[in-house]
């Protein structure tokens, strides 16, 4: 749907140039850009359209509810969460913060445009921010969290000029008065308050100092650029001179390639055929008027043309799942199980080269799923490439991946939890790799930022 | 492990304690000066690949799509998405150079003021190096980004894996081999509060060869880490901290917690596996699976 005010302008964009010049091609950039800045624009007012008609049938509410069909306000929670998810997507992939908070305000987030919010991770409703607040990198702003199986949805406030460091955990029900500081990997409690002019350090957040507490430029300055210290430290011990371990790079580029490349031969074919036999004939080259729009076929194919590049976007997925399968299952099938293996430099194994090779192989379809704007895919995406094994209903949020790693039944993942299956320790050169898959039971729920290592096993919770 | 903060330069009675400086965030932020050059670069970027594309139709295939020509598309794609790569490296290249021309950086306190212009020009940099990074970080094979952290002063060999963490894009030296985990930084630059008022502060990094930074673990500015140092999971080093090599550090800020050597003498001995509800520890065969790989590919007790 918000598709059709850009498709409307480069329409009328191309009318100018039927003979397609060098001006067109210069040109060409700043219209397809104005073009998507539009597209963001007018989806988020789309969705804010379609949560205030939500809203209507059913106000949102904090409180404590049940993780489970019947509830219906864990219904309505989920739908307004896929409402908001394509615009927040779109605005974060042009990676333009305007843009962004932009967005966040058309979907009825209280912010402003001083702050900068867009390395973290923050839920779009229930916040309010006030103005000249930084928050670090890989931080979570939520204003719901799922433990067991209840789900708490509670209002965050964050107010003037605060301060969030880094992988920071702000809980449902926060309020962060002005002018605080919460340090990096610190987390706080649900419906703590943290007082103002003062700094929080721990899990849970517990106030260490006043901000005044470091009151002198000239004192801190000369701290830190201290000559000595440099001059204390021996430059040998950076440089290493061990044999280097050798990886095929050739060999990895080369199917790397071919998986990508060949997963573009049929959508591009079809994107050509419908973009110059279909589309530039049919609407782009006929002139510009609102009184065309009395013919059917030009509203029709304006419609049908954002679907069309949704499914060739999906099939171009597909094949990078299909092809990856067939390397995967080569690579997998003389690798290595599971086990402690040495990573010695002096003789090449050829488990350990087939052992990288999977895990080369694995990277780039899950990358190409978590960045596209159908995550979910992911569920049914492992489950072809046949790496893991995935019960019905588990629900993944942005987090790493890796293969070996097995669900039952729905499970939870939350933001940026990480599970492994391998593990790298030991002195350069004679290095152990322990390579475990992991098992998890059925209705497990990972919170946010968690780590599980390899050889885990999970029981059910029922 | 006790919590000690460990003191340094106390012979001219500096009463800070740099330890205790809270590691916030990278002071960098978007103004709108940097949101239109970042636009600007991503026009001219684009310039090259869409005409390419645009007259794809009609040079290469004869204005016939059933022509033969569409089966080697592939080969075409990856020509358009690598110039698109090129020209935005050079674009970068070039505006970086005259900025340098223009304002040297230099590492530093500084105040945060859209008046000074060390931290305009820092803004401005990081700007362009955030543009080239967005589109490098997006290409097919992430590693590629090696690439351009060498083409930005950022010395990096091709074996380091780089892309899974945030790292600043300048004042960083990383030695070979080395090896980023998920969602771990690197921070050249934060912000510190002093009296109500924000300030910069930009130190140089220094990593050495085949160091390990675990996931989600956070090197502040002025660290110099020894060459086949292990950093743990969620470990925040402090500001000017200076890890000694061979040694596996761990905790926040950072201490040592044993040599990296003895992991690999343990790791001979008998596997343990440890139940988490009674926190009883039975022996665990690790090659149990070695043997019959191809029958048991489950876990089991």
């Amino acid at each position: 749907m918000g598709a059709q005010l850009p498709l409307i302008w480069l329409w009328y964009f191309w009318q100018y140039f039927l003979i397609l010049d060098l001006i067109f091609y210069i040109l060409f950039p700043f219209a397809f850009f104005f073009g998507i800045i539009l597209l963001i624009i007018n989806s988020a007012i789309i969705a804010r359209i379609f949560l205030i008609f939500i809203n209507l049938i059913h106000k949102p509410r904090e409180g404590v509810f049940l993780r489970h069909k019947s509830d219906i306000d864990y219904c309505f929670w989920s739908l307004r969460a896929l409402v908001r998810k394509w615009p927040t997507w779109l605005a974060r992939q042009l990676s333009l913060p305007l843009l962004e908070i932009l967005v966040l305000k058309i979907l009825g987030v209280k912010t402003s445009f001083s702050n900068s919010l867009h390395e973290g991770w923050i839920d779009c409703e229930f916040i309010k921010f006030g103005r000249n607040v930084r928050i670090g990198q890989g931080t979570l702003i939520i204003s719901n969290i799922i433990i067991n199986n209840k789900l708490i949805l509670k209002k965050v406030n964050i107010q003037n000029n605060v301060i969030i460091g880094a992988h920071s955990i702000v809980l449902p029900g926060t309020i962060i008065e002005s002018n605080s500081i919460l340090d990096a990997i610190s987390m706080t409690k649900i419906n703590q308050k943290l007082e103002r002019n003062s700094i929080y350090r721990g899990n849970p957040a517990i106030k260490v100092e006043d901000v005044e507490f470091i009151n002198n430029y000239e004192q801190l300055r000369e701290a830190i650029f201290d000559r000595r210290i440099l001059g204390k430290y021996d430059k040998e011990n950076l440089k290493s001179h061990v044999k280097e371990l050798s990886v095929p790079f050739h060999f990895y580029i080369i199917t790397g390639w071919l998986i990508i490349g060949c997963s573009f031969i049929l959508p591009g074919f079809i994107f050509f055929f419908f973009l110059f036999i279909i589309l530039l004939p049919n609407v782009f080259s006929i002139p510009f008027s609102l009184n065309l729009f009395s013919d059917l076929k030009i509203p029709i194919l304006l419609l049908i043309t954002p679907l069309i590049i949704m499914t060739l976007y999906i099939l171009h997925l597909f094949f990078v799942a299909l092809f990856t399968k067939w390397f995967y299952s080569i690579a997998d099938k003389r690798g290595p199980t599971h086990g402690v293996y040495d990573r010695k430099l002096d003789e090449s194994s050829r488990m350990l080269n087939y052992y990288h090779f999977s895990s080369f192989l694995f990277k780039y379809p899950i990358f190409a799923i978590i960045r596209s704007p159908f995550p979910w895919l992911l569920n049914w995406e492992l489950r072809f490439i046949g790496s893991n094994k995935i019960g019905k209903g588990t629900v993944f949020e942005d987090t790493f991946f890796h293969s070996h790693i097995n669900f039952g039944r729905n499970c939870y993942i939350g933001t940026f939890s990480h599970i492994s299956n391998h593990l790298v320790d030991g002195v350069y050169g004679e290095e152990n790799l322990t390579f475990f898959g992991v098992n998890i039971g059925n209705n497990c729920v990972f919170s946010l930022s968690n780590g599980a290592m390899p050889g885990l096993k999970m029981a059910d919770i029922n | 492990m006790e919590n000690e903060p460990i003191k340094e330069g106390n012979e001219n009675n500096i009463s800070i304690d740099i330890t205790k400086i809270p590691i916030t965030t990278n002071g960098f932020k978007w103004t709108f000066t940097s949101t239109f050059l970042y636009l600007f670069l991503h026009i001219f970027s684009l310039i090259m690949p869409t005409v390419m594309i645009l007259t794809f139709f009609s040079f290469a295939m004869d204005s016939n799509i059933f022509h033969w020509r569409i089966l080697l598309i592939f080969i075409d794609i990856m020509a358009w998405w690598g110039s698109y790569l090129l020209i935005s490296l050079l674009l970068g290249k070039l505006i970086l150079i005259i900025l340098k021309l223009i304002h040297k950086p230099v590492e530093g306190l500084f105040r945060i003021e859209k008046k000074n212009p060390e931290y305009c020009y820092f803004c401005l940099r990081i700007t362009i190096k955030k543009f080239i990074f967005w589109i490098w970080n997006n290409f097919c094979f992430p590693w590629v980004s090696n690439f351009a952290f060498k083409m930005c002063d950022v010395s990096a060999d091709f074996k380091s894996t780089m892309f899974d963490g945030w790292s600043d894009v300048e004042f960083i030296e990383y030695g070979n081999n080395i090896m980023i985990g998920q969602g771990a930084q690197i921070f050249s630059s934060i912000i510190i509060r002093i009296e109500n008022q924000d300030y910069l502060l930009i130190k140089k990094v220094i990593i050495g060869d085949h160091v390990v930074l675990g996931g989600n673990s956070i090197v502040s500015p002025g660290t110099i880490i020894g060459k086949g140092t292990t950093l743990g999971v969620w470990t925040i080093t402090h500001i000017n901290q200076i890890l000694e090599p061979n040694w596996i550090y761990f905790g926040s800020p950072a201490r040592k917690y044993q040599p990296a050597q003895k992991i690999i003498e343990e790791s001979k001995k008998q596997a343990m596996r440890r139940i988490v509800d009674t926190g009883e520890k039975i022996p665990y065969d690790v090659n149990q699976f070695l043997e019959n790989k191809n029958e048991n590919r489950e876990i089991s007790l």
